[in-house]
């Protein structure tokens, strides 16, 4: 409860403090604005949720996510579209044709990446394989080894988006498949630590690629009451990683989780529910040729 | 001219403190907000026609009733109308169709996250509805368990606040633990051997029950979800609606 109401007095003097900066200060030229888009857990909800879904009636749908997504992308310079798992399972579209429409309005969306969400392995992780192999979306994992199976094709460890002046490092991690996946789904996929193997990632694009901003795509979920490995675990035992985009926990969240990782930096945690209900869009905005990065959140409800 | 200036520099001063290199602490701003989408846009346009040879197919078989509800019901913990409806059918069903032939069974179990919808509507009940209620390709089978396991697997159920179970079994939470464990209204052990329905996946270890791995299973060799529409269907057949039954199998008492 404090920690929201600290969060809405910097809202409001954020606001103040925001208006007069680029414009009497920065010339367009000297500010470069990066607009993150994002969704998770979209299973298979190709059509808006029917009126007689309760709270989620008439929400979300592909037709009109995709409206959404155009229309800011013909208002801002630069953006990028990532999903952070579970497009898979949960209408009869993915009984019926195995995650292919799924993908190919994914496709058509222009996603850029997304990560493997343990739903995505329902068909069978060569099902997976054969439908991420020949697509242009990215699927970003740095922590499962699968390197003995078909997903080996088409899985990147980290991956590099550059948008005008602005290099952006992905990564990806999964949450552990013993207990959750039938085994016979994931095969001989290994999980392996993700704090370990995101900061393997992470540092590889901070150090070596020089990368500007670094997000991770997860499904570890968002945080539990015991002590298993989330989202803000994972913020607060790694660094160089700038943006954590959550998903597998449904977390709706009106406005990004902020946390302290172990150099003390912010970490920003986003996640937006589920089924494409709403979509996440994150604007960070940078300082040519200084470290000076500003945020500004707004997650939309899609209807 | 001087006042300009300092004012210039004030929130240069601001700009360098506040937003460098801890760029969110200061100059942020956060909202949530609606967005009505024209649908007539040119992008839906697209995808709705991506989507359409997909959904006529589709739809065809969904769209068929097969049974319904003479009320709404929903999902909750720990005792829900949805938990008890569905569970029922695991255990009618098993029965009914005769798909455990050489054993007598004593109730049935759904995990918790293994139904995929909140709340279904009174009326008619589709195809569709039950895919994606349990949209999982996972199989019935029956599994024989001690007392002594029926505790450990009601425990987990006790710890995570209550799973659907069918009739023939109550039992209360106490401190994250099932106590007062009553299966046929005798209390638990009552017999050497109880045979419980449930699907595969939680069978096979799923939802953290790897102490189930190495029980016995009797398969049915039929998905859960081919096994509910049958059973549905068959009662519609007979003109039998199905009762739902309010009653609150599991006792939370703290």
């Amino acid at each position: 409860m404090k920690r929201r109401h600290f969060l809405k007095n910097t809202t409001a003097s954020g606001i103040a403090l925001m208006a007069p900066f680029p414009s009497r200060l920065l010339s367009n030229e000297e500010v470069t604005t990066l607009t993150i888009l994002h969704t998770n857990d979209l299973h298979s909800r190709i059509e808006p949720f029917p009126a007689t879904s309760g709270r989620y009636a008439n929400l979300g749908g592909a037709a009109r996510r995709a409206n959404l997504i155009e229309k800011i992308r013909k208002e801002t310079e630069h953006s990028i579209l990532l999903d952070s798992g579970d497009i898979f399972q949960g209408t009869p579209y993915f009984n019926f044709f195995g995650g292919e429409l799924e993908v190919k309005l994914m496709e058509k969306m222009q996603y850029d990446a997304t990560t493997i969400g343990n739903h995505d392995f329902d068909n069978g992780l060569e099902n997976l394989a054969k439908l991420m192999g020949p697509a242009k979306m990215v699927l970003v994992n740095s922590n499962y080894r699968v390197e003995e199976n078909d997903l080996y094709q088409c899985t990147k460890s980290y991956h590099i988006l550059q948008r005008g002046p602005i290099k952006i490092g992905l990564l990806g991690v999964g949450i552990e498949l013993e207990g959750l996946v039938p085994k016979k789904l994931y095969g001989n996929t290994e999980y392996r630590d993700p704090i370990i193997y995101a900061q393997k990632s992470a540092d590889f694009l901070k150090e070596e690629l020089k990368c500007d901003l670094i997000i991770c795509l997860s499904h570890l979920g968002y945080q539990y009451r015991e002590s298993k490995v989330s989202d803000v675990i994972l913020a607060h035992n790694t660094r160089n990683i700038d943006i954590i985009l959550g998903g597998h926990t449904h977390t709706l969240m009106d406005r990004p989780d902020i946390r302290k990782n172990l150099d003390g930096e912010p970490v920003i945690i986003n996640q937006v529910g589920w089924a494409g209900i709403m979509l996440g869009r994150l604007d960070i905005t940078f300082e040519k040729n200084r470290p000076n990065r500003c945020l500004t959140c707004k997650n939309l409800f899609v209807q | 001219m001087h006042k300009k200036i300092s004012l210039y520099f004030f929130l240069c001063l601001l700009l360098q403190t506040g937003c460098s290199p801890n760029f969110v602490q200061h100059l942020s701003s956060f909202e949530v907000d609606s967005e009505m989408v024209n649908e007539n846009a040119e992008s839906a346009a697209e995808i709705e026609a991506m989507i359409q040879p997909y959904k006529v197919q589709m739809e065809e078989e969904m769209n068929q009733p097969i049974g319904s509800l003479p009320e709404s019901i929903s999902k909750r913990r720990p005792n829900s109308s949805m938990g008890n409806w569905f569970c029922d059918i695991l255990l009618d069903a098993s029965i009914d169709l005769n798909l455990f032939p050489d054993v007598e069974l004593d109730f049935a179990l759904q995990n918790y996250g293994g139904l995929r919808l909140s709340s279904i509507d009174a009326g008619p009940v589709t195809r569709g509805t039950i895919f994606e209620l349990m949209p999982f390709d996972n199989e019935l089978v029956v599994i024989p368990l001690t007392p002594d396991k029926v505790q450990q697997l009601l425990d987990k159920v006790a710890e995570s606040n209550g799973w659907p179970i069918s009739r023939n079994l109550n039992f209360s939470i106490q401190d994250q633990k099932a106590v007062d464990i009553f299966v046929h209204g005798k209390p638990l052990p009552a017999k050497k051997m109880y045979h419980v329905v449930l699907p595969d996946y939680v069978a096979n270890g799923g939802d953290d029950c790897s102490f189930l791995v190495e029980m016995k299973q009797i398969g049915s060799g039929k998905l859960i979800r081919e096994i509910v529409i049958e059973y549905l269907e068959k009662q519609t057949a007979q003109n039998l609606v199905p009762q739902i039954d309010p009653s609150k199998r599991i006792n939370a008492k703290n």
